[in-house]
């Protein structure tokens, strides 16, 4: 897949690292001149100069081709119109942007951006989970949905019964557990264990009943 | 009417006061406390210091409760951003941004949003003058 990547800082340039690994073709706008030479001398051809939310820039960059566009900067004013841009002047398919202040994250949705990656959410919610303050960690979000970590405590209401006599919220599925290291999908006959990591697919409004479910 | 300015600049100083003087209730929003200076004394001005591009900033300037928001800082995503949250999630009914990106101005207008391009009325402008009209 072919992937402009707006931001050229450590998670624009990680990203692309990864991205490359992975076959894909990518090319990554920077707009610190410094910055740029730096990331020149590691991805060549592919790093371009400029500000990704100016129409030429994007088009130098072969935004009208990708199938997919990443605004990967600490600003969000600035990874909200890169994606606006990509979808009105080059009708980008795809736009996925990082938000940094989380209240931002409904408004990006509700503009038009296909995915958000909440990263200060993400990060505080790892860190709650490291800390051992928080049981449940989301891993990853859609629009609506989420998968989220939920680690089992002593004593829960979930230990006795099989998963499919649990009463879990709409729209919810319990999908593996992870227990010594070795993962196991979930039937309907599974029992889980205090102290498994359980894999959950749920909304966002399942995630509250979910919490008190296990 | 209840008027929400932000940026505090040569622009947006001139902007509000000219719609005090005009006896509309302004509240100016500004990163920099100091630029409130430039806004002459008497001006009656309300002042927010803070970030345009804070949603909280822009609640605290009661932008739900105006009749007109104005995004004139020097920066295009900056007024962008703070326009699309006036107008999409505060809900005010007239929303204004100043650009210096033409193809910004163009795409955005195509969107719904009242954009005024500085670079092309300026162009204009000097066109006009140099035809000597």
């Amino acid at each position: 897949m072919f992937i402009v990547i707006a931001g050229g800082g450590k998670v624009g340039c990680t990203l692309a690292r990864g991205l490359l690994a992975e076959g894909h073709e990518i090319a990554l706008i920077e707009k610190n001149k410094q910055r740029h030479q730096q990331l020149s001398d590691e991805f060549g051809e592919s790093v371009v100069y400029g500000d990704a939310s100016d129409a030429f820039v994007l088009k130098q960059a072969g935004a009208n081709r990708s199938e997919l566009l990443v605004a990967a900067s600490g600003k969000d004013q600035d990874n909200l119109i890169v994606c606006q841009m990509a979808k009105i002047v080059y009708m980008v398919p795809k736009t996925l942007a990082r938000v940094n202040d989380p209240k931002n994250e409904a408004l990006f949705n509700m503009l038009g951006v296909d995915q958000t990656v909440n990263t200060t959410n993400m990060i505080s919610a790892l860190i709650g989970h490291k800390m051992g303050t928080s049981f449940l960690t989301e891993l990853m979000s859609f629009r609506n949905a989420e998968i989220v970590q939920i680690e089992v405590p002593e004593g829960s209401p979930v230990l006795g019964k099989p998963v499919k006599d649990l009463e879990l919220p709409r729209d919810t599925l319990l999908i593996a557990a992870i227990r010594n290291d070795q993962v196991q999908i979930l039937k309907g006959e599974s029992m889980l264990a205090a102290g498994d990591t359980v894999i959950a697919f749920t909304t966002r409004s399942g995630e509250e009943a979910l919490r008190a479910v296990i | 009417m209840k008027i929400v300015v932000c940026g505090c600049g040569q622009v947006g100083t001139k902007v509000a006061e000219a719609l005090s003087l005009q006896k509309h209730e302004v509240t100016v929003i500004d990163r920099d406390v100091d630029t409130f200076r430039k806004l002459e004394a008497g001006t009656g001005c309300r002042f927010v210091v803070g970030d345009a591009t804070d949603q909280e900033v822009l609640r605290r300037a009661e932008t739900e409760a105006a009749d007109a928001f104005l995004a004139l800082t020097g920066e295009d995503n900056a007024n962008l951003f703070a326009a699309q949250v006036a107008k999409e999630l505060l809900k005010v009914r007239k929303v204004i941004v100043r650009l210096a990106d033409p193809i910004r101005a163009t795409a955005f207008a195509e969107m719904g949003l009242t954009t005024v391009c500085g670079t092309d009325l300026m162009a204009d402008l000097i066109g006009k003058k140099l035809a000597g009209r």
